[in-house]
Formats: structure tokens, C-alpha cells, sequence
């Protein structure tokens, strides 16, 4: 089955609007036709199987674009809309697009090889009628629907193959354990060409719900009123997203949100304390903390809210249809507390890397996915992250966790954000550096109090030697802190 | 004290400076955060940006894209901000 179809299977006909918000407001019955009439051009002008490009904002014509691609049956390769000429280049040539939707703001701003339709035009061709015939033939669900290129803060972006099995899969068990109807209402900070912002977008589609984008969270203001303003019972966001709504307004502490009825946090570990104070703030809100990789589609795992301070820490289990394990370096099931590294399996697992088999042989083995993503496992069978597998720090030989670290220093009152970085060490090899963002309460930390602070809850070897403070923290499109690896 | 239209120039300088873009891409009335010209660091350049150049603090009520739509609005905003 094309995902498309199955996203629109029970909501195609709806009269209300999927998108609403002070941006823009479109239906359902419109985005779809919309896109169903994109797909019949595209099959039309250039066949199935092309590789297109996607960049743009999230908006309606991203929307449009993006289900119509899949629906004719090529592959959408949505890109951020800051990419750099050099990454975008690389792509381009990688995967061979000769055809690409792309905003004129970032057409102006790149040289763009290849055949751009815009916003301004992209719907102007769409006034003929959908050749029904060849739109709804059989179609072969494990044809890849999108490329996603994944930010590789080391190396050149590897390409996420993703078919339309695995995006029904994964959709299918979102919207089971969130338990998604059509009265959902979603605040969309994330933006869509990354998987979890995607994955609001499959899985609203698919129950019937509606959508508020905002693409300036930083607005604080308006996105904690359009919270109220519109009723929405969701809110996804990646851990500056909450260290930020908690630590950098009061606004948001001090409202009440009636509609409110679950959060949901992936995109890295947000650090126990603000998990705490979000739950101790909103007590009737569901806080859902996730964990999941674009190599999955988006999600793999999710704790539920009702054990979230039984398990505080804990990425969770499995979301429905995926099997996740901890196994060491034998390759055999670690014992509780052993830490290994985490596998999984289910049919929202990617193909593999784009054009790159060895780098696909490394993350998929007889089956599973290897994360590179470290973790412990409880006799419940609850998995906790403890790092990422390249993040670790050596210390004089001695493994640190960075995220250890930056769960103390984020217990300090005044501390908005920490983010912990390996430094060159002469006599170590590495060293720690931390760099630390406070608000108004925490003008009296010093390096010194830090250190002070870290050598009571820390072993002497994790005490950071280097210390900076920062206005803000600097985080990628995506909300995740830059890291200097 | 700055005049409205110094105050204008300045802001415009910044948002070219921060968006690589040139004079005529960028227009007093062009919607900079709706164009995806501006983005949420972007935003929080101007509000630094003011506070060093114009001393005008943003409380977290007026953190609202109407006051920082485009150049125009933030004039505004910084106009009014220096009239209390």
C-alpha cells in the first residue's frame, strides 16, 4: 500500500482543516485533492522512481509537495532549508535529482542546479484530472518513499532509505500508544523534514486530527498562547525545547493549559530535573518521554507517563511492533545494569544508507538496527541511556559519560543549559570541557562553585577542567545542541 | 536618541548581515520569520541586538512574531520600547 493512500484511507473526505494556525488555514478534503492531482502530474511529466527534492519550511506547499511525491510513487528528499551549498551539492549529485521543490527563498539564497518549481507555481498545473487508474494500481509498499539525509556532524550526510511499509508501521504504533483520535490537536514546532516532525504530520493525517505550525518557537509568548488559542491537546518537543519553555520564561510555569492533555520529548535525553519539574508544574499533563532515530522511521521506544517516576531516566520499552534489546560486545543480552549497546527490530526499520553498503552493513545485522546508542537495561526490562556510543569521552583511559555530567550541573538553580564537549588533553588524551548557560537567578555561579558543585555528586575524573558560559546554547534546525566532535 | 529612520537602518543592516541576503531582497514590510528569511536563532540575534544597540530589554510577554515581523515592526517596537 502507498502511505499516502493509507494516511488519507478513513480522512479524505473531511470537511474540517487539517492546518490551522495564524500562518494558514487548508482543509483536508483540499490538501488532499491537492496532492492527488501533484502525484497525476508528476506520474505524467516524469514517471515513478525519481529522486525529488524537498526544501521549503513547513507550510502547505511542503504538505502538498511532500504527499504528492509519494503518492506518484518517487522519493522525496526533504532537506533543511539552511542547508549549505557544499552539503547540497553533495547531495544533489549523490542521488542524481534533476527535479526539486524548493521555496524562492532558499532558491535565492543557493545556486541550484536542477529544475526548481516553487511555491509560486506548483500548483499551477494541477487542473487536469487524476488518472485514477494509474494512481491506484498495486503498488509495492516496500518501495523506498524518502531519503533523509542525517546531520553528520563529522562527516558528509548519510542518506536514511525509508519505504512506505516502514512509515505505516510506525505511524500505526504512534497513534496506538498516544491513543490519537481526531480531536488531537498538535502545536507543530518541529520541522518536517526531520523525522519527528514528520511523524506528527503521517500520524495526524492518518487519525483525523489538525495541526497548528508555528515556525518560530521562539516566540515564546505566542507559542505558549497558542497552546490555549486553539485548543491543542499536544505539544512535541526535543529537550531545549522544554530546558527553554521551563528556565526562560516565567510565562509558561504560570499558565494554566485546560486542552493540554500529553507532551511528548525525543530528539536526545532531556535530563531528569526538567522532567521532574514539568511533572511537578503540570501534574495532569502526560509527559511521554520517547526515544527513536531516523534509521527507525522516527520512533522506537516510549515510557509510559503513568511510570515515569518509578523509571525517571528511562527511555522505556518498545513501542508496539519493534523489539529492543541490549547485548554487549559478544554480542549476547547484557545482565541488569551491564551496559551494551541498544538493537532493534521491527518493520519500521530503514532499507539502508543511500548508495553507501558498508555503512549500511555496520547499522543493520541479520536484521537489526544498531543504534550506536549505549544503554543499561532493568530487570523490568526498561532500557536507560547512557550515551551515545561516539559522545563518550576517554579521560586518562577512564569512559565518561557526558550526559552524567550534564545531569549534575543541570541540578544547579540558575543553570539553563549544559552541554558537555571533549577537549585535547596533554596528559590525558581528553579532557572536559562544559559550557553552561544561566538566567537571571544564577548571575553568582562561578567556575569555581561549579567545580565545587561536580566534585560532591562526581568522581574527580568527570569534574570538567574547562568551563565557559554562554548567552545560548547553539542548536542545529533540528533543536539539538551542536556538538564539537 | 536615534531617529526612526537611523533606528530602521541599523535593524535592516543586522538582518542582511545575519541572512546573507542584499538590500532588495529584503524589504521594510517583507514578513522575515513568515519567509523563513529569519529563524529562531535568528530571533534571538535581534533581541540581543537590540538590547546592545537600541538598550531595549523584550519581556516575555512581548516575545510575539507581530512585534518582530519585519523591519517595520521591530522599529516599531523598539520606538515604543523607548517612549516608557
Amino acid at each position: 500500500m502507498n502511505c499516502v493512500d493509507y494516511f488519507f484511507e478513513n480522512t479524505s473526505e473531511f470537511h474540517k482543516d487539517l492546518i490551522i494556525g495564524t500562518q494558514e488555514t487548508i482543509s483536508y478534503k483540499s490538501i488532499f485533492a491537492s496532492s492527488y492531482l501533484l502525484a497525476s502530474f508528476l506520474q505524467q511529466k516524469i514517471g515513478t522512481g525519481n529522486n525529488i527534492l524537498l526544501i521549503t519550511q513547513n507550510n502547505s506547499f511542503f504538505i502538498i509537495a511532500y504527499l504528492g511525491i509519494l503518492k506518484s510513487g518517487n522519493i522525496c528528499i526533504p532537506l533543511n532549508p539552511t542547508v549549505e551549498q557544499n552539503n547540497l551539492n553533495f547531495i544533489i549529485k549523490k542521488t542524481k535529482c534533476k527535479i526539486g521543490f524548493i521555496s524562492n527563498v532558499v532558491a535565492k539564497r543557493l545556486d541550484i542546479s536542477i529544475d526548481i518549481i516553487s511555491e509560486s507555481d506548483y500548483l499551477l498545473n494541477l487542473n487536469g484530472d487524476i488518472l485514477e487508474k494509474r494512481l491506484n494500481g498495486d503498488f509495492d509498499g516496500n518501495q523506498i518513499a524518502e531519503v533523509i539525509f542525517t546531520s553528520g556532524s563529522t562527516a558528509l550526510p548519510k542518506g536514511v532509505m525509508l519505504t512506505h511499509n516502514n512509515i505505516i508501521s510506525n505511524t500505526n504504533s504512534i497513534i496506538q500508544y498516544l491513543n490519537l483520535t481526531e480531536n488531537d490537536i498538535m502545536q507543530v514546532v518541529l520541522p518536517f523534514f526531520y523525522c519527528y516532525g514528520l511523524s506528527l504530520l503521517h500520524t495526524h493525517i492518518r487519525a483525523g486530527g489538525q495541526l497548528v505550525i508555528n515556525n518560530n518557537f521562539m516566540f515564546l509568548a505566542s507559542t505558549i498562547n497558542n497552546i490555549n488559542k486553539f485548543k491543542c491537546t499536544g505539544f512535541a518537543g526535543v529537550p531545549s525545547h522544554f530546558q527553554i519553555l521551563l528556565r526562560k520564561t516565567e510565562l509558561f510555569k504560570n499558565t494554566k493549559f485546560p486542552s493540554l492533555r500529553y507532551v511528548t520529548q525525543a530528539g536526545g535525553k532531556l535530563h531528569n530535573a526538567f522532567i521532574t519539574e514539568f511533572i511537578e508544574t503540570f501534574p495532569s499533563i502526560d509527559f511521554f518521554v520517547m526515544y527513536g532515530q531516523t534509521e527507525a522511521t522516527a520512533r522506537l521506544s516510549y515510557l509510559k507517563p503513568e511510570k515515569l517516576k518509578e523509571k525517571l531516566g528511562s527511555l522505556g520499552k518498545g513501542i508496539p511492533g519493534v523489539e529492543l534489546k541490549v547485548i554487549n560486545s559478544k554480542g549476547r543480552i547484557v545482565d541488569p545494569g551491564e551496559t551494551g549497546e541498544i538493537i532493534a527490530r521491527g518493520e519500521n526499520i530503514m532499507l539502508g544508507y543511500y548508495d553507501d553498503p558498508i555503512e549500511t552493513s555496520y547499522a543493520l545485522q541479520d536484521g537489526w538496527l544498531y543504534t550506536g546508542d549505549l544503554g543499561t537495561i532493568d530487570k523490568e526490562g526498561y532500557i536507560f541511556l547512557t550515551a551515545r556510543r561516539k559522545e563518550i569521552i576517554k579521560v586518562g583511559g577512564k569512559r565518561v559519560s557526558p550526559k552524567e555530567i550534564e545531569e549534575v550541573i543541570n541540578m544547579i538553580p540558575g543553570v539553563v543549559d549544559c552541554s558537555i564537549e571533549s577537549i585535547s588533553d596533554e596528559l590525558l588524551g581528553e579532557g572536559i570541557m562544559s559550557i553552561i548557560v544561566i538566567n537571571e537567578n544564577g548571575k553568582e555561579i562561578t567556575t569555581e562553585y561549579i567545580k565545587q558543585f561536580c566534585s560532591m555528586r562526581l568522581s574527580a575524573y568527570k569534574i570538567p577542567t574547562s568551563i565557559i558560559f554562554k548567552d545560548s546554547m547553539e542548536l542545529n534546525s533540528a533543536g539539538k545542541k551542536i556538538k564539537i566532535l | 536618541m536615534k531617529n526612526k529612520s537611523q533606528i530602521r537602518e541599523e535593524i535592516k543592516q543586522f538582518i542582511l548581515e545575519y541572512s546573507y541576503l542584499s538590500d532588495d531582497q529584503v524589504k521594510n514590510d517583507t514578513l522575515i520569520f513568515a519567509q523563513g528569511i529569519m529563524d529562531s536563532m535568528g530571533f534571538i540575534s535581534i533581541i540581543s541586538f537590540i538590547e546592545e544597540n537600541f538598550s531595549v530589554t523584550t519581556l516575555d510577554h512581548e516575545m510575539i512574531e507581530t512585534n518582530f515581523e519585519s523591519i517595520n515592526a521591530i522599529t516599531e517596537f523598539v520606538i515604543k520600547k523607548n517612549e516608557l
